[in-house]
């Protein structure tokens, strides 16, 4: 199990949680968002990754596929737990944004590569 | 030879005990009449392995849905690069699949030379048929990654073998990781032993059914 943590930022500025390594996959295995300022904000992962050619995609682009959102209040902690993100795999890179970049609001994130 | 090993006891053992090697371990090999002149320097000979070294290599590919792709496996230029150099090597190569949505087909020596089918005329994997599409699929249940129980021989200058990968319908994409264990092993001829393991040719495996 490993660990990673980032401020909420916009997604101009987004934030690598961790990247999946080529022969792994990711798994979330639980978030806690802890936001202590002054706003609700919601949170979102994706997956980003560019697929491998294939017979139908010779020339395969890049792609950003959306995760998980979840919008916590102000001054509250959400604990998002393994049960709730299961199946929740990662192909490529965790990124991680916010709807306003903030930080008195961090994002803290387990995860396995299998 | 393929080989796609099912006797429980062989499910319940370790994968580094289905590997042959110098002895203690099941270490004579016999290539039948079978091969082709291209390799009669084992053609019907007798062999004794002396040396072996496991070779891990895994690969990870990431592929659209209801889509596929093919790996050669051979040292072709856009191979894998998984075989032998020299005539007194074979590499035995267990496959392992982590899971996930796909199935493997075994084709050799063309793309479009599948391994496995039936008796009937009409009974071959085809992926462009919504049924005869899982036809001689090898899921990774069939072989786990952690239990390998695919095997391929391969030596020098063989005819390729094609791992056909299928990602199914209803996925958007599926990382597809194929955990090879190459077992290399240097050969010495001797005479007919009294046990030995049989290695085919392709063309025994698929005129079989």
């Amino acid at each position: 199990m490993a660990s990673a943590r980032t401020p909420a930022v916009l997604v101009a500025n987004i934030a690598t949680l961790f990247s999946t390594p080529k022969v792994k996959k990711g798994k979330v295995t639980s978030i806690k968002i802890d936001n202590q300022s002054a706003a609700a904000k919601t949170i979102y992962l994706r997956d980003d990754f560019t697929p491998d050619a294939s017979a139908g995609v010779t020339a395969p682009s890049a792609q950003t596929i959306a995760k998980f959102q979840a919008t916590v209040g102000a001054g509250l902690t959400a604990d998002i737990m393994e049960t709730e993100l299961k199946n929740k795999e990662f192909l490529g890179d965790c990124k991680c944004y916010a709807s306003v970049a903030d930080a008195a609001c961090i994002v803290i994130c387990d995860y396995t590569l299998d | 030879m393929f080989e796609l090993m099912t006797t429980p006891a062989l499910q319940q053992a370790t994968w580094k005990s289905r590997l042959h090697g110098p002895k203690p371990q099941p270490s004579n090999l016999y290539f039948t009449e079978a091969w082709p002149d291209a390799h009669r320097w084992c053609r019907n000979h007798y062999f004794e392995i002396k040396e072996t070294a496991v070779v891990p290599f895994d690969r990870g590919y990431i592929l659209p849905g209801n889509d596929n792709q093919t790996y050669d496996l051979s040292n072709a230029t856009a191979g894998l690069k998984l075989y032998p150099e020299n005539e007194d090597r074979v590499y035995e190569i267990l496959i392992g699949l982590k899971p996930g949505n796909y199935q493997v087909g075994i084709y050799c020596p063309g793309v479009s030379d599948y391994l496995l089918s039936l008796g009937d005329s009409s009974m071959y994997p085809d992926l462009a048929d919504a049924t005869k599409r899982y036809l001689g699929a090898i899921i990774p249940d069939d072989s786990p990654y952690s239990n390998p129980l695919l095997k391929l021989w391969a030596i020098k200058d063989m005819v390729s073998w094609q791992l056909k990968v299928y990602i199914h319908p209803g996925v958007d994409f599926e990382k597809v990781v194929l955990g090879f264990r190459v077992a290399t092993h240097k050969l010495a001829e001797i005479p007919k032993p009294d046990a030995f393991t049989t290695i085919k040719y392709y063309t025994e495996i698929r005129d079989a059914k």
